[in-house]
């Protein structure tokens, strides 16, 4: 008696497998924080190696041969081809995943409430109220004091964060985009459930660079302020310099 | 093609990655409820008006945290088991919308104007939505809504005939529950994982194509049918799709609520998704009466006066 291999039952272990690497090797690499929010890492993970122990262990749990085996049929094969094309994918994916490209056609003109931008930024309710208080307090005006653009974005809507930080001396990091001769603007793309709903958020900044290409991250150096009774804020650039290396941006 | 093929790629790797572990939840909860528990006796204890079945879906829709990923394996195994198809429908429409995950994030995206006449909206546009869409493909019957496998199954002891492979000898006779349910876990994620990538890739070439309407349209006199599009077309996960819809630009409210409405119901994703479930015909259908009923919703929203969505004009008459 022959016993042969049922060729159709490998395809889904091997489709386990591969897609359990596929989504180990995006956490391990850090890739991961520019396609899917933070919230969900862990289960990202978790279930990357379930699948993994699903591959390894499914030929003890079911059979993989039979006295007559089974040949590969076509339905099978666009099956199997159907499965495959995550992993395609995977190998397609640029270094670059964010490009300006995608940061452009993402923009989002509209300022996040800060009950939303809890969702990003950690800590208790007030909590960054207090924080940011604190930080302004403790330096003059001219001194520096560092910001993430989510930071600047929750306290713009604030009155009080809005009166203490108008005039201080900021530093904040994102993504170059230009604009015009005088002007260009620093980006970040926001994230709620993975890259398919990010949102760009951008800050517009008065002065000149000598950067080319879009995209690049800068760390920027300037002074913050606000027109009368807008949340909007702008920033007069007093110095920049380039990042080489790509922050997380898991927001 | 070739040079938008970096976001096609990011776009579709981030579906996928973010969708397949609530997939596979959809799946083992179809597995575990369908090999363990008396489903068969809490069926018959059910009501059998299709209204009152549906009310019951609509609640499940609302204490259950499920995404549209969970629900469709979920409601494919239970109508297998003999869920009656009207309570099914109706969960399968109504939870991702209003499931507690989706009222939060649609509460918080909406906390700079008036949370709780949002998340009322949300809640009351999406039950009636569901509620519809379950009454009238209830009244086809099942042979004309749902697909040929799933009905056959339907009342039958078990459907294993589409499981990936036996279980092994030793688990069937030591642990036929634990196999059984096994078998159908992975058989119910390789079903509807098949259809998920193909809804992906949609989304991803519909989302890199049609990237720049979507990233800003304003508030033009046919914002309310743009936004459904949107929708439509980004496919986003029900879970995150207020703060989307706050994204957009000078949004109007009923443009805003028609992309909330139809979203959870219609997208290309779950297109594709329900083919696992539905007959063709029923997709057409249900994705013609959604878009109808979400467009007359949000027109009828956008007669009223818009005082009427602030807390303070409430606020006024105690």
């Amino acid at each position: 008696m022959r016993i042969l291999l049922k060729a159709q039952s490998l395809l889904l272990p091997l489709s386990l497998g591969a897609w359990g690497c596929i989504l180990l090797r995006l956490h391990l690499s850090g890739q991961l924080s520019q396609i899917q929010n933070p919230a969900y890492h862990d289960i990202t993970l978790s279930f990357g190696i379930l699948l993994m122990l699903i591959c390894v262990s499914y030929p003890f749990f079911f059979d993989l041969f039979s006295e007559n085996g089974s040949h590969l049929t076509a339905q099978a094969a666009g099956r199997a081809a159907l499965l495959a094309l995550p992993l395609a994918a995977y190998l397609l994916l640029p270094e670059d995943l964010q490009s300006a490209q995608f940061l452009r056609q993402r923009a989002s003109y509209n300022l996040l409430s800060p009950a939303a931008l809890q969702r990003f930024l950690p800590g208790k309710p007030g909590e960054l109220h207090r924080l940011l208080l604190e930080q302004v307090d403790e330096v003059s005006k001219d001194e520096v004091v560092l910001l993430d653009l989510l930071e600047l974005i929750y306290l713009s809507q604030d009155r009080v964060l809005r009166e203490r930080y108008n005039g201080q001396r900021v530093v904040i990091s994102g993504q170059w985009l230009s604009e015009d001769e005088t002007h260009f603007k620093i980006a970040r793309l926001l994230i709620f459930c993975c890259a398919a709903d990010g949102r760009t958020v951008a800050l517009r900044v008065n002065g000149r660079t000598d950067l080319k290409s879009d995209g690049v991250f800068i760390e920027v150096t300037g002074t913050l302020g606000f027109k009368t009774d807008t949340p909007v804020p702008e920033l007069e650039l007093i110095d920049y310099i380039q990042n080489n290396d790509t922050p997380d941006s898991g927001m | 093609m070739t040079s938008r093929l970096p976001e096609i790629t990011l776009l579709f790797i981030s579906l996928f990655v973010q969708g397949l572990p609530f997939l596979f939840l959809g799946a083992l909860i179809s597995g575990l409820v369908s090999s363990f528990l008396p489903i068969r006796q809490f069926i018959s204890w059910m009501p059998k008006s299709p209204l009152a079945s549906a009310l019951l879906g609509i609640l499940a829709g609302l204490v259950f945290p499920s995404c549209e990923c969970v629900g469709l394996p979920l409601v494919r195994r239970l109508t297998m088991k003999g869920l009656p198809l009207c309570a099914a429908l109706a969960y399968l429409f109504a939870g991702p919308a209003i499931n507690p995950i989706a009222l939060g994030s649609t509460w918080l995206a909406f906390s700079f104007e008036d949370p709780a006449i949002a998340v009322l909206l949300r809640f009351s546009g999406s039950v009636l939505v569901a509620l519809i869409l379950a009454l009238v493909l209830n009244r086809l019957g099942a042979t004309w809504v749902v697909r040929p496998e799933v009905i056959s199954a339907s009342g039958s002891n078990e459907n294993l005939e589409t499981a990936p492979a036996e279980a092994a000898l030793w688990l069937r006779s030591r642990h036929p529950r634990l196999a059984a349910a096994m078998q159908i876990t992975l058989s119910d994620f390789l079903t509807v994982s098949l259809f998920y990538i193909a809804g992906s890739l949609l989304a991803a070439l519909a989302q890199t194509y049609a990237g720049a309407f979507l990233g800003d349209m304003g508030n033009t006199p046919s914002a309310i049918p743009l936004m459904m599009l949107a929708a439509i077309l980004s496919s986003v996960c029900s879970s995150a799709d207020a703060f989307v819809a706050k994204s957009y630009v000078g949004m109007s409210q009923a443009a805003t609520f028609a992309f909330l409405w139809i979203g959870p119901v219609l997208d290309l994703k779950l297109l594709m998704v329900y083919r696992s479930f539905f007959q063709p015909r029923a997709i057409l259908l249900l994705s013609a009466l959604a878009i109808l009923i979400v467009l007359l919703l949000a027109l009828s929203l956008n007669r009223l006066p818009p005082e009427l969505f602030s807390r303070s004009y409430w606020e006024g008459w105690n």
